[in-house]
């Protein structure tokens, strides 16, 4: 699967969750997490030394242990910072798609 | 023939000698001279052959109770209770009475065990070589997953992609260096152990 | 509160805790306290041992206990029977609660500030009239954000809460509980618990009869009580009696937590926890004002008490993590230090393995495929990493799931899909190796290396110390910003042996803390510094190596008979040696004690310092009649009166109604469990509604009342076999003592199922299924729920396929759900459904029964 698919399949999953708010139910951001790992996983197992696939790894790592707060949360869900993260990935799904090689 | 009834006959008188019965339906006092037989004149007491007592606490609960280790050429021979001990006054109980059959246990495994991704089996292999692996695979996790900042610029310096387990069992010290290396020194946050069991 | 101190107990409740089983020669003392006269008392659903020596036994349902303890509070409260005297000076009781409070008296059963959008509590209308209230955990706390700095209110610096002494005002503490307990009467204990009013009250009597001046009472717990969704809650309930009763502080009186392992206590001080750095300080957060460490230090540290204190400690440990590296220009390498962005405790973990967030883990002395709940959810989880390291003295089932594990023994997987590369890697153990253990009374003893440990087998110590020389070696040519941290990480310990064992006494000494100019070994907290020249690893334990050649942990000298029975010469307590904490309430407002029959430490005007039988918890020089000076904006503990003994808490006081710190209120309210057979009799409000849930895929809960699983199940553990460590079903003595494993069953529902003594039966949940074989026993009683018969079984969880004696894991029954408050699992009350027969497959005929 090309990274921008995978990319923007974790974004429809992400929005999932920031549309149904879900209380105390794991299948919603579980599955977010999975999605996020696929890309995560596509882009570590890459050529590394390349700076703009570095750089996007450290990105998706940090949207995913933003969303991870949502599937832990201490207290109540931050869905503040879920929305920033939403975003964060959308940029990151922009930009896998605006490149020549959508591998990534 | 003769020498066989001559040793028999030796060996009766040398057991009616060495009865304890007859000593002490004589009067003699039943918990010393009285009791004595040619096996237990030799006899002496296992702790006698340690040539090192420490003092350990048992590795159960965490009651705490002292423990007095006897050892002989760094194996275990005994393992009581403390008496000096305010928490346990030399008492032990059914697990703590058994830490000397924990140390020698015969499913004890003394060496590294391997099982190479989908292998059916384990392999030994060297101590060092398990080393070198596991801090290359640690490092690379780490490497793979850090986060050093959102990307609005907020600090993480964390990793999500490992974590530990376990230390309610361990020493203080090594659960310091546990968290330290681990957390302080690596970023992981998922170091967790019994304590949340 | 000590052991030992049990002996002066002249009451002893011991509940959510099987201790004669369990900790055994902990029980002595009980038995002794017992010899001496006071009256013993066990409130378990089970009759056990314990209930045989005690001198009443209070079966309650699984689950309740917040229920029957209420019924106590009650009480109390209305009998009048608190201790007027300690519970007016030194806890919050007439302290005055904001306007906005709302009980779950007047809204269903759920606090004011609840979302239900969220299923979480905001606290702001539980605070002191006025005020805001800090507390010291990150994970649960209010943070320090007053008028001064842009918050709404008042700063604890600026006076003291408003209190009414007379206690007429509504929304006084005691007017708070006194409506909150209202419907706990010995009827609904009876209704809701299924114990009999007349044993209840039996219990309350005692409790009250033994205590005031001259008498005390103590409680024992263990997991019985914190294995719940509620688990935080049952403590404070008994906090709130002992704190009615005048029991804390004092000698005989106290809340002892009877932990499982040799050093759980100490791996919670100087914690493997994610929430916390060494000595309970605050992991930060991401989401929290923690971007710099001025920031962290201004919103996590309380303003009033001894948290105040907090800089000092966080530098100390900066200093002793980074040494040189730390230095001002860089808040001490504060940024080293990862930040949380949740809940990263073991439930989560498990998940996070499942769904592939997680790569490699590292199982130090733990059996989570035995001692975790949904031990087929683990196992899924494990077979989803890249790696897994197991460090074990004998084979786990954790480090062989891939091989014998559930999964693959019903076909579901094979080894050859299961892609985790494992090591397995042998240990040493505590006679191989040296170091120091903290037991359940906070004492931290060191034990000798005596043994060789035999082949490859390696102290923890050493592979920790291994494996970051072997990282610090691979990072030291980086000149990445990620990697400063472990490149300045200080890693220096002297090597032993021709294993090259790292010397755990420098590793103390670290922990104990030392002087950064010349290296001296720092004697006490007292002398800690927020300025880089000291450095300590863990605040609490200063004092265990207060000099060059003196490990305190060593010192091996209890009291002669007679003596005052602290035992001081035995070990050492953090913190400074003190046996009890919060001492200072052993003696009356003037700083006399109480009674000459319960004294423990008292002012000594002419010296002008506390003194007495233990080490005083508080300013060793703090007269009983100092009163903060207000206009001054005192902080610290200049902020807290002479007659304070709380000094953790920002006001001194003994907290019955705790305004921050707690996420499912801040008073105990009885729930059902999240499974339960019945409807909650008190409150529409059925469970914890801040309790953790992840329903999921493998992870479905029992709805309440749910036919198809209509019997309460709880697990225990056995005196002869310990918790999921395999280390006792590998000892011959012990395994043979415990052949099998069981599950108990009363005869009751033994007839209606057709069960039989020793006969085969299936055990289910919607997370999986087991078999185990009948003890039919008396030792289990059906309950009477209000109009209906509710049943429990109980099983022990020790068993598993590894050692010369197994059978099927409890867990597997048992579902990811987390107390509101430290994410600690359920084990001790969830409904399951039981059958006679044997499960179809290996090892099991599908209908001999």
């Amino acid at each position: 699967m090309l990274l921008d698919t995978q990319a923007n399949d974790a974004l429809a999953a992400v929005d999932r969750a920031l549309a149904e708010k879900p209380h105390k139910e794991g299948h919603t951001f579980s599955a977010a997490a999975q999605s996020l790992c696929v890309v995560r996983d596509s882009l570590s197992a890459r050529e590394k030394d390349d700076p703009l696939r570095r750089h996007w790894l450290g990105h998706i790592n940090a949207v995913i242990s933003v969303i991870l707060a949502g599937h832990f949360p201490l207290g109540s869900v931050p869905w503040d910072e879920i929305a920033k993260a939403r975003d964060w990935l959308a940029d990151f799904a922009a930009a896998v798609s605006a490149t020549p090689d959508r591998k990534g | 023939m003769k020498k066989l009834r001559q040793t028999l006959s030796e060996t009766v008188s040398g057991f009616l000698n060495d009865w304890s019965l007859p000593r002490q339906m004589a009067g003699l006092d039943p918990l010393s001279k009285a009791a004595e037989s040619m096996t237990s004149r030799t006899l002496r007491p296992r702790l006698e052959q340690a040539d090192t007592v420490g003092t350990s606490i048992c590795p159960f609960c965490a009651v705490g109770c002292g423990q007095l280790v006897y050892a002989k050429n760094g194996r275990p021979i005994h393992i009581e209770g403390d008496p000096r001990s305010p928490v346990n006054q030399g008492t032990l109980c059914p697990k703590g009475a058994s830490t000397l059959g924990v140390l020698l246990s015969p499913q004890r495994i003394n060496t590294v065990l391997y099982r190479a991704p989908h292998a059916s089996d384990w392999e030994e292999k060297p101590l060092d070589w398990a080393m070198e692996r596991i801090a290359h695979l640690t490092k690379q996790v780490r490497d793979d997953s850090f986060v050093e900042t959102l990307p609005d610029g907020r600090v993480v310096n964390h990793t999500i992609g490992m974590g530990s387990l376990g230390g309610a069992t361990l020493d203080n010290e090594e659960n310091y260096l546990i968290k330290k290396l681990f957390g302080g020194g690596l970023g992981m946050v998922n170091i967790e152990n019994q304590a949340r069991i | 509160m000590a052991l030992w101190d049990l002996e002066n107990a002249d009451c002893i409740v011991v509940m959510g805790s099987n201790m004669a089983e369990n900790h055994p020669v902990g029980f002595r003392f009980v038995v002794e306290a017992q010899r001496r006269g006071a009256t013993v008392i066990h409130v378990d659903p089970r009759f056990t041992r314990t209930s045989a020596l005690a001198n009443i036994h209070a079966p309650i349902r699984s689950g309740t206990d917040i229920a029957f303890l209420g019924g106590i509070i009650h009480h109390i409260l209305e009998n009048d029977l608190w201790f007027r005297d300690f519970v007016l000076a030194y806890t919050n009781i007439a302290n005055i609660i904001e306007n906005g409070y709302q009980d779950p008296e007047e809204t269903g059963g759920v606090f004011s500030g609840f979302n239900a959008d969220t299923g979480s509590y905001k606290q702001d209308t539980w605070q002191y009239k006025g005020k805001i209230v800090p507390s010291s955990i990150s994970e649960h706390r209010v943070p320090t954000r007053d008028k001064a700095k842009g918050g709404d209110f008042e700063a604890m610096t600026e006076g003291p809460p408003p209190t009414d002494p007379t206690l007429q005002n509504p929304n006084c503490v005691y007017q708070i509980m006194r409506r909150h307990y209202a419907r706990y009467t010995p009827e609904m204990v009876e209704r809701v618990t299924g114990c009999s009013r007349d044993t209840f009250l039996a219990v309350a009597n005692a409790l009250t009869r033994n205590a005031g001046r001259e008498r005390t009472g103590a409680f024992c717990y263990a997991v019985g009580w914190t294995h719940h969704t509620v688990g935080v809650q049952i403590i404070r309930a008994a906090a709130i009696i002992q704190g009615l009763l005048g029991n804390i502080g004092r000698p005989g009186g106290g809340i002892l937590a009877l932990r499982g392992h040799a050093s759980i206590q100490g791996s919670t001080d100087i914690p493997t926890l994610y929430n916390m750095l060494p000595t309970y300080l605050p992991q930060p957060n991401v989401f929290n004002e923690h971007g710099t460490l001025q920031s962290y230090l201004d919103s996590e540290t309380p303003t009033t008490g001894w948290w105040a204190n907090m800089p000092k400690y966080v530098v100390s440990l900066l200093k002793a993590w980074y040494g040189e590296s730390a230095r001002r220009d860089n808040e001490w390498g504060y940024q080293f230090i990862p930040k949380l962005t949740g809940d990263a405790s073991q439930l989560p973990m498990t998940l996070s393995m499942l769904d592939g967030v997680m790569k490699g883990q590292f199982i130090l002395g733990q059996n989570p495929v035995v001692g975790a709940v949904n031990s087929d959810l683990v196992e899924r989880g494990m077979a989803k990493l890249d790696w897994l390291v197991v460090r074990d003295f004998a084979m786990t089932e954790t480090a062989n799931f891939w091989q014998k594990g559930r999964l693959v023994q019903r076909g579901e997987l094979r080894p050859d899909d299961i892609g985790t590369e494992v090591f397995f890697l042998p240990s040493s153990l505590a006679g191989e190796k040296e170091g120091t253990v903290t037991n359940t009374s906070r004492l931290v003893q060191w034990h000798d290396a005596v043994l060789e440990p035999p082949g490859d087998s390696r102290s923890d110590l050493w592979f920790i110390y291994h494996l970051g020389k072997r990282l610090k070696q691979l990072y030291a040519d980086s000149s990445e910003p990620r990697d400063a941290g472990i490149q300045a990480l200080t890693w220096t310990y002297p090597e032993r042996g021709k294993r090259a064992e790292p010397d755990a006494e420098a590793v103390l000494r670290e922990i104990n803390g030392y002087t950064v100019a010349d290296r001296k070994q720092i004697p006490s907290y007292l002398q800690l510094k927020d300025d880089g020249s000291t450095a300590c690893g863990g605040w609490m334990y200063c004092g265990v190596y207060p000099a060059d050649g003196r490990n305190l942990a060593r010192s091996r000298i209890p009291d002669a008979t007679g003596g005052p029975g602290s035992h001081a010469g035995w070990a050492f307590s953090w913190p400074s040696n003190r046996r009890t904490l919060y001492n200072r309430a052993s003696a009356d407002l003037d700083g006399k004690p109480w009674s000459e029959r319960k004294k423990m430490v008292w002012w000594d005007e002419a010296a002008g310092s506390w003194t007495g039988n233990d080490v005083p918890d508080f300013v060793a020089s703090k007269r009983p009649d100092y009163r903060p000076d207000w206009p001054t904006h005192p902080h610290g503990m200049d902020a807290l009166g002479g007659d304070d003994p709380f000094i953790m808490e920002a006001d001194g006081k003994c907290q019955l109604f705790v305004p921050s710190g707690l996420k499912d209120g801040p008073l105990p309210t009885h729930y059902e469990p999240v499974e339960s057979p019945v409807r909650n009799a008190m409150y529409d409000q059925q469970f914890n509604p801040a309790a953790k849930l992840w329903t999921r895929p493998g992870n479905e809960l029992h709805a309440p009342e749910d036919p198809r699983f209509p019997y309460v199940f709880t697990t225990y553990r056995l005196t002869e076999l310990h918790c999921g460590g395999v280390i006792s079903r590998v000892t011959p003595h012990t395994a043979e003592l415990q052949p099998e494993a069981f599950v108990e069953i009363s005869p009751e529902l033994a007839r209606e199922l057709g069960i039989r003594h020793l006969g085969w039966t299936v055990l289910s949940t919607l997370r999986g299924d087991i078999e185990a074989r009948a003890m039919v026993t008396e030792r289990m009683r059906p309950f009477r729920i209000g109009d209906r018969t509710v049943h429990q079984v109980g099983m022990p969880w020790v068993f598993g396929w590894e050692g010369y004696t197994s059978g099927d894991i409890a867990n597997v029954l048992l579902a990811i759900t987390g107390d509101a408050n430290t994410s600690i699992h359920s084990t001790k009350a969830v409904t399951c459904a039981l059958r006679p027969g044997r499960l179809a497959g290996p090892g099991g005929a599908t209908h001999a029964a």
